[in-house]
């Protein structure tokens, strides 16, 4: 508010300069900053002013729009504003863009040698180029780069023709056709600009936000890093002042630290050399290196602040921390602050506050004055560095942004979109506004492109493709050499490797069909290498490459793959032996498995000359890629680490870093997973190969993208939740190799800004190793093997069975993927319809929610889960490692002493029972006791007593103890292990695990280097004993946990299989017992799941049902009694259903026929005569009754969600409790009566109309008998009736709603959020000399 | 910011009592009846010359809504008014007085009526020229407009006994 107010001020009292005359006429008050004076009508006078909010309420009050006294409508600027922003500042971006690339690209021309000379080449070059792009790859591709583009074509053309058509009268009359379509391009083209500027607008807008948060962030970070929980572990390290000393100068030598690194180095275990150290010697560290950055400072001052510092507030912190490390902070704060204060224009309320806490600080005098005088430098450069970041071109200082988020609120921003305030201010933002958006594409768009072009124009890939070729070369020399090796071996074991190929041949042949579409599984006695040598594709990349020119540096590489090819393709038959090189089975390999390499060459040319939006992206960035790079050798070689260009390119870097990485985490990661999961998948879809896959996302990477980014996502999501499932179930800490992502003290940005890209792109690829090993051994393993062993398997198929991909060659582009499909043939086979009744939309509505409600398989498949994990723990011994639940008979071993004992089950309870504990907790504290042996064997003693009396079996106890992890956030410090077995005693056995002695050697002296890389966070990966647990464990452990393993996985492949295999088999019976073909594998699948569901649970219920007669005396009175209240329920049930499922949705579908789709038909499709008269006749009524089943479905949804409206009411009233209490009567009455009725009358209606027609026409004329005989009489009836139902409907509707909307822009919107403007009948020279002829006016209008 | 509605009548009443008082126009006199009560002032008119009412002092008290100046006030007579604008239990009926919202008779044009320009002096000077120019189109007090248009004579003998003129 106040910043408006301000500006306002200034208007207001250059125009008012004589206070005194202009008062308001409602309130009679003066002009105040805040609310200024108004005169927007035609009165003068005393009565001339007013103030916005004074007229607002009189004019609410009044119900009037205009001026009372002199009848003029006040005016409004909305127009004019919304013209401002939405049209003349878009294009103005969109010009400044334009310059932008136009002069980068000069500029890059200038440089890189005169243009006009081979002018006339480049020119040729790029039509080639367009022409071969065109011809390879169709429209699709150019679709998918420029989807924002097509987007407001689309939009503008929608927006054109609307207007044109609404003014197409008025324009036929002045214009000729031709000046028509000429100004509806212009037109087109100019939303088309707006559009566009308003997209590059919102994303430099949404950019620069997104940037200045992470800056704050980034700044602010060293606030959050200290999140430390484990107090005693901090308040033991005080703030020692002479450590101060140590930092202000940093030149010192510090030869104790020297000393202590000797000693550390001497004393440490060498798997131990990655541990941390505590903060203080950070101290030092930063005072004596001078190798120390601007992050590690503040990280060191971080660590070293005293430990009640409240870490969850950013900004305003404690007051009166007595330690100086406050003052640290604060002076950040007010930095912060100052920098928005010398932003903002108005003094804000933060700054106060800021002042008011820096008055109420209590320091200690002594401490005081060194602190200061310590942080001065530090503000100086903070201060610079930000200055810095103000001027920095990614950075810019939008002061509206800053104001938005830090307490402006809405008002501000409706001031700086100008719906308040004055014009001039309006403008104000408008040029700042520009200037920023200028600034940005300078540094966003600008520079990068002029680096990415030069680069490419001086042919820096192909130095890289270069020393990609010699590596090739190198390695096609040893590859050759190792394949002839290998050709002799081959000679040698030809008898042999016959014989196997003849057994595995047909398996091996159809899994090498669906994987590479090229070969023929029949002709496979040829062997591979053949076939591979004889593909046609190669022959058609030769020929390509050949005629490609120099310029590509894809061919470039690719030339020597072309060397030997060449050789392999003569026809010399001493050369045909010869293996290819190692490049050329290169290229073969990718060529075959889709990657089309002459189109990526292609795309290269593109990027080089061509100007699309494509290579425009690809260039810039390519170009920031290259600055980050050159800024990153810049930190690397730095010598002056403390200039403030230093620590912004730093800055930056590490905001990169965080953007790269959450990118790669958030959308490369899970695209990955998702093209994992599609090869997996594979199997199920017929027709597709890697190779169709790989063509479909080269011809459509946008698409592909999202869609393997969307199915990555799913399945990352389902994993989470499986993960988190199993949390639930298992002990804390079994799953310390997941983060948890609930873990409140979890923080990923902090984790990707304080760890080293190394240390994160090792972490991303151990995470890649185990996403995709779970895919590929949890899915593609037994997808593919399904494939093998059931040849019939494919899933989604849009054809009958009958033609199995083996007989049919399959299409180039394959029909799982309908927008990469050729459209003229799938998209028919996608569109047109596989059964002729909707029991699929019945089933899925109608039938599976009552039976997934009765059912509730998420019941069913959790305690399936939990006792699987029970079953197989109990089996491996290992249920207290993995649940928590300790049973003593798996701490041991069972002997059998007779032969007898195989025949009987042990008796593990009697085991059990020895430690006689109902809680667990006490039952552990039984067992784990030190030293454990005695332990065990006071325990043994005991179960040989319990156990005497058995002549069949002897229990022996061989539990050890481990040192396991108790809680699942443990952190996770690299070379340590998390599963350490313990001796008696409960010490390591290995004294190199003994970490917490390690740690307890190194906490006061440690390792710099380890401290620095984690950027001190070492408080939190120190060893903690409550981060652990000591459990007793089977021996054997690690093979139990690989056994566990492989069970989990086969369980989970059984599951799968019989998920997939059990419904299809069961379906596909049942319908061939029926003898229908199915047409699409889907539906037996289907059918097989409802029925194998029902089945289940009728299994499941029968049970419980003879479980309770069973178990209870009056069991079967019981029965009857149920039976009695069952078919009452059944048949109140089935009324509704009756009415509700079968005569409502009937007539519904009826009405619908007749009205819709028979006027769709007629309007749409254009089928006037065939279709309708035998339609009338045969009503396809059974499609009707399932669409209106759903209509009824969607209506009482909608009920549902409105409680509170009439019939949402009456539903919750009738439908109240179990189905006894329905009151039937009543659902007849408030719903099937009414909606029957009009549904009979909207049947009728027309029959009426059109008899009365007739007559009335009988009367007139004597053809009109004729007109009456004709049936397409009554189609027509029926549309027009509706029609005019629906005008009538919307005439209503209409004039209501327009007055109800008439009513609240008098009453409450009339000037909500809008400025009033000023009055001037001819523009503002006129209300200058108004002005001045107020002192002379008297009352009156 | 705060605005309330009573805090903006009772600025406004202000105002005008204090631009009432610095520069009154002749012939009238107002102000509130206490300082306590901006709502309730107490007007006095001197009748105007020329007619029956000249000499004497007319007396009327005005009340106004706690949203003055968005509603009008009204004005009744304290002393016996015989007039055809003014009821028998002497409350003005004038069109200035009339809110825009409720118009009982649909003939007064919108500019007549009360709007937040008026203000207390605008009333009494216009309830001044009504005094002295009846309207008898819209009669308040049938009797006295039959008998201003019928028996001048006998209105000004009723008005200056009602006034105590004699």
């Amino acid at each position: 508010m106040p910043s408006v107010s301000n500006s306002l001020d200034i208007a207001t009292g250059a125009f008012f300069p004589k206070a005194y005359l202009s008062i308001c006429r409602v309130c009679r008050c003066e002009s105040t900053p805040e609310e200024p004076l108004f005169y927007p009508c035609k009165c003068t006078g005393s009565i001339r002013y007013v103030h916005q909010d004074c007229l607002h309420e009189w004019l609410q009050r009044s119900n009037k729009k205009h001026c009372e006294l002199c009848g003029h409508e006040f005016t409004l600027r909305i127009l004019t504003i919304s013209c401002l922003w939405l049209f003349i500042f878009p294009t103005i971006v969109v010009w400044i863009k334009k310059f932008y690339f136009w002069s980068a690209r000069s500029m890059v021309n200038g440089m890189s040698g005169s243009p006009s000379q081979n002018y006339m080449e480049t020119e040729k070059l790029k039509q080639q180029i367009t022409l071969e792009l065109a011809r390879s790859s169709g429209t699709s591709a150019d679709i998918s780069y420029s989807l924002p583009g097509i987007f407001s074509e689309k939009i503008a053309d929608t927006a054109i023709t609307l207007s044109v058509y609404l003014l197409n009268p008025l324009m036929k009359m002045y214009f000729s056709q031709e000046q028509i379509g000429m100004v509806k391009q212009q037109l087109s083209s100019f939303f088309d600009q707006c559009f566009d500027g308003i997209f590059i607008t919102i994303a430099s807008l949404l950019a620069s936000i997104g940037i200045t948060l992470l800056r704050d962030w980034v700044v602010n970070n060293e606030v959050l890093i200290n999140e430390d929980e484990d107090e005693e572990e901090v308040a033991r390290e005080p703030i020692i002042p002479g450590h101060q000393d140590v930092q202000v100068q940093p030149p010192v030598f510090n030869p104790v630290r020297q000393e202590t690194e000797r000693v550390h180095v001497e004393n440490v275990p060498p798997d131990n050399n990655r541990d941390q150290k505590l903060p203080e010697t950070d101290y030092d560290e930063n005072g004596v290196n001078d190798g120390n950055d601007y992050t590690d400072d503040h990280k060191g001052k971080a660590v070293d602040r005293p430990d009640d510092y409240d870490v969850g507030q950013p900004v305003h912190h404690t007051v009166g921390t007595s330690q100086g490390t406050s003052i640290t902070t604060n002076w950040d704060d007010n930095h912060l602050n100052h920098e928005y204060d010398a932003n903002d224009e108005e003094g804000n309320e933060e700054d106060n506050h800021v002042e008011q806490e820096q008055q109420i600080r209590e320091v200690p005098p002594d401490f005081n004055n060194q602190q200061n005088q310590d942080q001065e430098p530090e503000q100086v450069q903070n201060q610079a560095l930000r200055v810095m970041i103000a001027d920095d071109d990614d950075l810019p200082a939008v002061p509206f942004d800053d104001n938005a988020f830090e307490g402006g609120g809405a008002e501000n921003i409706m001031a700086i979109f100008g719906f308040e305030g004055p014009l001039s201010v309006v403008f104000q933002y408008f040029i700042l506004a520009i200037s920023i958006t200028s600034v940005i594409l300078a540094g966003c768009i600008w520079a990068p492109y002029i680096v990415g072009k030069l680069l490419i124009t001086y042919n820096a890939p192909n130095a890289f493709g270069a020393i990609l070729g010699l590596l090739l070369y190198i390695l096609d020399f040893f590859s050759d050499v190792v394949a002839d090796m290998f050709t002799l071996l081959w000679k040698g074991l030809k008898p042999i490797s016959s014989i196997i190929m003849g057994i595995s041949q047909p398996a091996l042949g159809r899994l090498l069909s669906i994987y590479i579409s090229d070969i023929n599984p029949n002709d496979f006695s040829k062997g591979l290498y053949e076939q591979l040598r004889e593909s046609k594709h190669l022959q058609v990349y030769l020929e390509r490459l050949s005629h490609s020119d120099n310029f590509s540096f894809i061919p470039k590489i690719l030339s020597f793959v072309d060397n030997s090819a060449l050789a392999l393709n003569t026809p010399d038959s001493t050369t045909k032996n010869a293996p290819l090189g190692a490049s050329g089975i290169l290229y073969k390999t990718l060529e075959l498995i889709g990657i089309p390499l002459d189109y990526i060459s292609l795309k290269g040319l593109e990027i080089k000359y061509l100007d699309t939006l494509f290579s425009r992206t690809t260039i810039i960035v390519f170009g920031n890629v290259a600055i980050l790079a050159v800024f990153l050798a810049y930190i690397k070689l730095a010598r002056n680490r403390r200039s403030s260009f230093f620590k912004t390119v730093e800055l930056s870097l590490s905001m990169v870093k965080i953007v790269v990485f959450m990118l790669l985490e958030l959308v490369v990661f899970p695209s990955m997973c998702g093209a994992l999961f599609g090869v997996s998948t594979l199997p199920l879809f017929p027709e597709s190969t890697i190779r169709s896959r790989a063509k479909f996302g080269f011809a459509n990477p946008f698409i592909a993208t999202c869609l393997y980014w969307f199915v990555g996502t799913i399945f990352m999501f389902f994993f989470a939740s499986f993960v988190s499932s199993c949390r639930t179930i298992l002990r804390r800490g079994v799953m310390w190799f997941i983060r948890d992502p609930s873990d409140p003290h979890f923080h990923p940005v902090q984790d990707i800004y304080e760890r080293s890209a190394f240390s994160q792109i090792k972490k991303l690829g151990i995470s890649a190793l185990m996403y995709s090993s779970i895919i590929t051994l949890g899915f593609g393993f037994v997808f593919w093997g399904l494939s093998v062993g059931y040849q019939d398997i494919p899933l989604l198929k849009w054809e009958p069975l009958s033609s199995l991909p083996h007989s049919s060659p399959p299409p180039a582009i394959e029909s799982t993927m309908p927008k990469a499909a050729s459209p003229s043939t799938t998209m028919d086979s996608l569109s047109s319809s596989l059964i002729s009744v909707p029991y699929d939309l019945i089933i899925l509505h109608f039938i599976l929610p009552p039976v997934v409600a009765l059912l509730k398989p998420k019941d069913i498949c959790r305690a399936a889960f939990r006792a699987w994990w029970g079953w197989t723990t109990s089996r491996l011994r290992l249920s207290y490692y993995f649940l928590g639940k300790l049973h003593l008979s798996e701490m041991g071993y069972w002997q059998r002493k007779s032969w007898r004992s195989w025949l009987k089950v042990p008796p593990s309870d009697t085991v059990d029972a020895v430690i006689d504990a109902e809680d667990p907790e006490q039952a552990e504290a039984a067992l784990i006791r030190i030293p454990f042996n005695e332990t065990l064997d006071a325990l043994q003693e005991k179960i040989d007593g319990a156990l005497a009396d058995n002549a069949d079996f002897e229990f022996k106890l061989d539990a050890q103890l481990w040192r396991v992890p108790n809680i699942d956030s443990i952190p996770v410090i690299p070379g340590r292990k998390m599963l350490i077995p313990l001796d008696t005693y409960g010490n390591p056995v290995n004294p190199a695990h003994d970490y917490e002695k390690v740690d307890r050697n190194k906490s006061h002296w440690g390792n710099n280097e380890q401290a620095r890389q984690n950027h001190g966070r070492t408080q939190a990966q120190i060893f903690r004993r409550k981060d652990y647990k000591i459990i007793a464990i089977p021996p054997k452990f690690r093979n139990r946990l690989i056994a566990f393993a492989f069970w989990a996985w086969f369980s989970h492949s059984f599951v799968l299989t019989t998920i997939i295999l059990v419904p299809m088999k069961v379906g596909r019976s049942i319908y061939s017992a029926i003898g229908k073909q199915w047409d699409h594998d889907i539906y037996p699948m289907f059918l097989g799941i409802c029925i194998s569901m029902l089945a289940i649970s009728l299994v499941l219920y029968l049970y419980k049902a003879i479980d309770t007669i069973r178990n209870e005396d009056s069991g079967w009175t019981l029965f009857w009694d149920k039976a009695a209240e069952l078919s009452k329920k059944a048949a109140k049930v089935s009324y509704l259903v009756l009415l509700f499922g079968g005569v409502v949705p009937l007539m519904l579908g009826y009405v619908l026929e007749l009205h819709v789709i028979q006027t769709y038909r007629i309007f749409v499709t254009k089928s006037y005569q065939a279709p309708i008269q035998n339609s009338i006749a045969l009503v396809p009524l059974i499609h009707n009754w399932a669409l209106s089943l759903v209509w009824i479905k969607i209506a009482t949804k909608l009920m549902q969600l409105y409680p509170d409206s009439y019939l949402g009411q009456k539903m919750q009233n009738i439908f109240d409790g179990p189905a006894e209490n329905w009151k039937l009567w009543e659902a007849t009455k408030v719903f099937a009566i009414p909606v029957l009725s009009t549904l009979l009358g909207l049947v009728t209606t027309p029959h009426v109309f059109q008899h009365a027609y007739c007559l009335f026409s009988q009367t007139y004329t004597q053809s009109a008998s004729e007109i009456c005989a004709n049936p397409n009489m009554l189609v027509w009836a029926y549309p027009l009736t509706l029609s005019m139902l629906i005008t009538c409907a919307a005439v209503y509707k209409g004039h209501q709603v327009y007055s109800r909307w008439a009513l609240a822009i008098r009453d409450r919107n009339y000037l909500v959020g809008r400025e009033l403007r000023n009055f001037s009948e001819d523009g503002s020279g006129a209300a200058t000399s108004r002005r001045s002829s107020i002192t002379t006016a008297s009352d009156g209008s | 910011m705060n605005r309330t509605p009573r805090s903006l009548a009772v600025k406004r009443l202000m105002k005008e009592y204090r631009d009432l008082a610095k520069n009154p126009p002749e012939g009238i006199k107002a102000g509130p009846r206490s300082e306590d009560d901006l709502f309730l002032w107490d007007a006095s008119i001197s009748g105007p010359e020329g007619t029956p009412f000249e000499g004497g002092t007319l007396k009327a008290e005005l009340k106004f809504p706690t949203d003055y100046p968005l509603s009008p006030p009204t004005m009744r007579f304290t002393c016996p008014m015989f007039h055809p604008n003014v009821y028998k239990n002497g409350y003005v009926c004038i069109s200035i007085l009339h809110a825009p919202g409720d118009d009982p008779h649909q003939y007064e044009d919108s500019s007549e009526r009360w709007s937040p320009v008026q203000s207390v002096e605008k009333i009494l000077l216009s309830v001044l020229s009504m005094i002295a120019e009846p309207n008898t189109e819209s009669s308040a007090n049938v009797d006295a407009s039959v008998m201003w248009r019928d028996n001048r004579e006998e209105y000004n003998r009723v008005t200056r006994k009602n006034l105590g003129l004699s």
